[in-house]
């Protein structure tokens, strides 16, 4: 194994313990806002804004690990009952198809996303959000997403079904 | 031959806001019979509120109706509406909405057609009696007001704690004193049942509404001289008729809640001088300090306290 | 499109990239091309970025801890054992404990997911049948936006113009209606199948050993409980944040009976990693697939068709909530709401119905979606906390019985409508 791809996998892994980091960040962050606010001492105005954006960022940063684990939910039954060959090959064009809207999706975000970023846009909640993030994460996580299945099919993988282990 | 113009609305078609909205298409559907009409596809559920504009801008729909102040992050000038102290009638006039063309072409990069439903004035709620100091002055020192971004700084400039809540859990933060107050529009405190909790209102209200039509640049050029005459017409007739309209709402809204047992409380003299001060500078300098060309032009054109 | 998703989802396709196949397609016809698909990109910013939806990780990583510290097991053994012989208690058990959670947590959800995470494991180790698991927890799972709090029954009286606290207390009675008819179809299950659910594992320890177990291990539970829903009561919290306290109290509880290893934090959130991402994903394509069908026209075309004839009261009722449940398998319910309400609430007045009473009907209605197939988000949910292998004709199957209560439910609501109305005139007159 190169050594490009094994940093890839140390990224994907990486990502998802920081999704998940992101949750323990979130149930923190809103206990630390309510306890503060509830003693009368201050209010962590940037709580809800950080904590709404948490929410995309681990969906966009699991999502490629959530693939290499097969944790996305998907109806296999049908396809289970095709021959071996035809399954095979259904499977196939299944992640092709995939791969091609991903990187679709992830091109658009990221032209969206420039150009917000080159207007200086923001998105106002409770506090400001540079206007660019919330394409940047769709943009990054869809190619993943993408780069992923590729990464599957390369190992000899040819449906996308689920086969999560928890 | 007749044109059809698709509309959508930030709030969902059931509001009062909506409704005012859907009487404008009414009225150009009455009018402009032959020449152009427009249908109204329907409200967030098709379009999310605070991307509505980029679909307009797109050409996906031809019109929308919402707060410009939701695109505050885009354009800045948004605020020259929210701190307004004129009508939008006025504001035609003496050519500040001219200026706020200018702004939603070059920053949202959509046509701006009008400026309907103003004179609505936001007020901030408690649930108990809001303290006042020695010279009358409203002190909310350690209270905790549920806000929004347009108003957060001024909040903080009265001394509160603005806290973010999402809608759905107001109420029950409301019935359980989970935070002191709110801030919202005078019309449709009702709407969302808060006023069973929010037993104190303070006056002045301050800003004002700051409700647009726009329309897609693609759409508007396809429109005939016709059709685009007889819009601008009833746009600035709608204006003045639904800021009329919402008078009389406010005044039914406010004989109401009072009848209720709402307490009002007048904040007089100097006191009402510095509460408008704080709150429509907080407005102004939010501009100021976000930079735009137009600042002179729109603070000569829409405020004149 | 409904058919280009289902066709896509059967060739195994994830759901959450069939949605998005779907929704590329269909933006593409009705927004008019390329613009289509950045539109959809800009409106999907917007779906998953919401604070609204924060409780359904919280409220996982609670379930999760739960069940991988141990602390579910020895509430559960020590309910066994007060319970004694009976089969499929942990069956009931399900529902008790749901309808408990139900008073906590006012989204579907994070309660289903809490439930699977938590009770499903062990179910499946002492060889329950799938339609004794799975039913029971989406069922009882749905209760927690019939029962207060409930995000959902307020932002219906907000945009039906329905009185917001009637509402909430109205929903209380059928709540617990719902939740005995649970039962019921359980212990029919039981009766019918024997085999279903084991019970002969048990007997009734004697009362020493009943109360020690409850004293030890269920009561600690209290702390859970005033987390969720004591904070919210003292006004500490909001709902929403309440779910936090929820999970930070999990883990002060684990940490106390020694219990918080390093390996069940890392499983928990693991597994809360595996169902939110999943969850999120599919609600980031459904909610855009939503509004592209809003957007069509073909929705409000349908509600239209469907609301548009002069006849009986109860027959145009019975057509309300046939469109709800139809929308309800392929859009999310605030859609619905927004779409359905502006012409149900002037038609529900115009009919002489109450309109709290018809909310309750609704949000029974919209809580019936959220498991009918082939949309049904609880459904989704379900499979991703279930053990591999689990398919969706299986779960869709399981929670079949638990829907036609819910249906029975409404019919005894128009035939007596204190059901509903009782409450909310007592306490608010
Ligand atoms: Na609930
Ligand atoms: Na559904």
């Amino acid at each position: 194994m190169s050594v490009a791809l094994r940093l890839y996998d140390r990224l994907i892994e990486g990502l998802a313990v920081l999704a998940a980091a992101s949750f323990v960040f979130v149930t923190v962050a809103i206990v630390t806002d309510v306890t503060l606010r509830n003693l009368g001492i201050t209010s962590l105005i940037w709580v809800s804004a950080v904590v709404e954006y948490c929410m995309l960022f681990a969906a966009m940063a699991a999502g490629p690990w959530l693939i290499r684990i097969g944790g996305h939910v998907a109806v296999t039954s049908f396809v289970d009952m095709l021959p071996g060959s035809l399954r095979r090959a259904v499977g196939l064009s299944v992640m092709l198809v995939s791969v091609v809207i991903l990187v679709w999706l992830s091109w658009r975000a990221a032209v969206i996303g420039l150009e917000e970023a080159r207007f200086g846009s923001i998105d106002m909640r409770s506090i400001d959000i540079p206007g660019w993030l919330p394409y940047a994460l769709l943009s990054g996580g869809f190619v993943l997403m993408a780069a992923e299945i590729l990464r599957q099919i390369g190992r000899g993988a040819r449906d996308l079904g689920s086969r999560a282990q928890h | 031959q007749e044109q059809t113009l698709r509309a959508i609305t930030a709030f969902p078609s059931g509001l009062a806001f909506s409704q005012s909205f859907l009487g404008f298409v009414e009225m150009v559907n009455e009018r402009g019979e032959g020449v152009v009409q427009i249908d109204y596809a329907g409200g967030p559920e098709t379009v999310p509120q605070n991307q509505q504009i980029d679909a307009v801008r797109r050409g996906i729909v031809d019109m929308q109706y919402g707060p410009a102040s939701f695109y505050l992050g885009r354009m800045p000038e948004a605020d020259a509406w929210v701190g307004s102290t004129v009508t939008a009638m006025e504001a035609r006039e003496n050519g500040g909405f001219e200026v706020m063309q200018q702004a939603f072409s070059d920053k949202l990069g959509v046509e701006l057609l009008a400026h309907i439903d103003s004179g609505v004035q936001f007020h901030i709620y408690t649930l108990e009696e809001p303290p006042r100091d020695a010279e009358g002055n409203l002190d909310l020192d350690g209270l905790q007001i549920r806000s929004q971004p347009i108003y957060r700084s001024f909040f903080e400039e009265l001394g509160a704690t603005p806290i973010s809540v999402n809608v759905p859990d107001v109420y029950t933060g409301l019935e359980r004193n989970t935070f002191d107050g709110a801030g919202w529009p005078i019309v449709g405190i009702k709407d969302l049942n808060w006023d069973r909790f929010l037993r104190y209102r303070v006056d002045p209200g301050f800003f004002q509404t700051d409700l647009a039509v726009v329309v897609s640049p693609d759409s508007w050029e396809q429109l005939s001289e016709e059709a685009r005459t007889l819009l601008t017409e009833v746009a600035a007739e709608y204006e003045k008729i639904s800021h009329d309209n919402f008078q009389q709402i406010v005044a039914e809204t406010d004989a109401t809640v009072r009848e209720e047992g709402m307490t009002v409380i007048e904040l007089e003299g100097a006191a009402r001088e510095r509460f408008l001060d704080l709150a429509y500078d907080s407005a102004w300098s939010r501009m100021r300090e976000a930079g735009t060309e137009h600042y002179d032009a729109l603070r000569d054109a829409y405020y004149d306290r | 499109m409904m058919g280009g998703i289902i066709f896509l989802m059967m060739l195994g396709m994830p759901v959450a990239l069939a949605f998005f196949a779907i929704n590329l397609v269909g933006v593409w016809i009705f927004m008019g091309g390329a613009v289509g698909i950045d539109q959809f990109i800009t409106n999907a910013t917007a779906s998953i970025t919401s604070f609204a939806l924060v409780p359904v990780p919280l409220f996982l990583l609670m379930g999760e801890l739960f069940f991988h510290t141990g602390l579910a097991m020895r509430v559960f053994d020590a309910l066994d054992r007060g319970l004694g012989n009976m089969r499929g208690r942990l069956s009931y058990l399900t529902v008790g404990g749901g309808t408990l959670f139900a008073t906590l947590s006012g989204s579907s959800m994070a309660n289903t997911a809490m439930l699977g995470a938590s009770l499903m494991p062990d179910m499946l180790s002492r060889g329950y049948k799938p339609k004794m698991i799975l039913g029971p927890i989406i069922a009882t799972g749905g209760l927690a936006m019939i029962i207060p709090p409930s995000t959902l029954a307020v932002l219906l009286g907000s945009l039906g113009r329905i009185d917001v606290g009637a509402l909430l207390i109205a929903g209380l009675l059928p709540g617990l209606i719902l939740a005995l008819l649970y039962v019921v179809v359980i212990r029919l299950q039981v009766a019918l199948d024997p085999d279903a659910a084991p019970g002969d594992v048990e007997t009734r320890a004697p009362w020493p050993e009943i109360l020690r177990g409850i004293a030890i291990d269920v009561l600690p539970m209290g702390l859970v409980i005033f987390c969720v829903i004591g904070l919210i009561l003292l006004g500490w919290a909001t709902p929403t944040e309440a779910a936090a306290f929820g999970a930070m109290s999990v883990v002060v509880l684990a940490a106390l009976k020694r219990c918080l290893t390093r390996e069940a934090i890392v499983k928990s959130l693991r597994g809360t990693l595996v169902v939110s991402v999943m969850m999120l994903m599919i609600i980031l394509g459904s909610t855009t697939f939503s509004q592209v069908l809003a957007f069509s026209g073909a929705s409000n075309g349908m509600i239209r068709w469907a609301t548009g004839y002069e006849i009986d009261p109860y027959l145009m009722l019975a057509c309300m909530i046939l469109v709800l449940i139809v929308l309800g398998m392929f859009m999310d319910q605030l859609s619905i709401m927004m779409l359905t309400l502006p012409i149900f609430i002037p038609l529900v007045n115009a009919l002489g119905f109450d309109p709290v009473w018809f909310g309750v009907i609704m949000l029974l209605a919209l809580e019936l979606s959220l498991a009918t197939p082939p949309f049904g988000l609880l459904l989704f949910v379900m499979v991703g906390v279930a053990p591999p292998g689990t398919t969706i004709g299986q779960v869709a199957l399981a929670v079949l019985p638990f829907l036609a209560c819910s249906v029975l439910l409404i019919v005894l609501m128009m035939l007596e409508p204190g059901i509903a109305l009782w409450l909310p005139d007592r306490i608010l007159n």
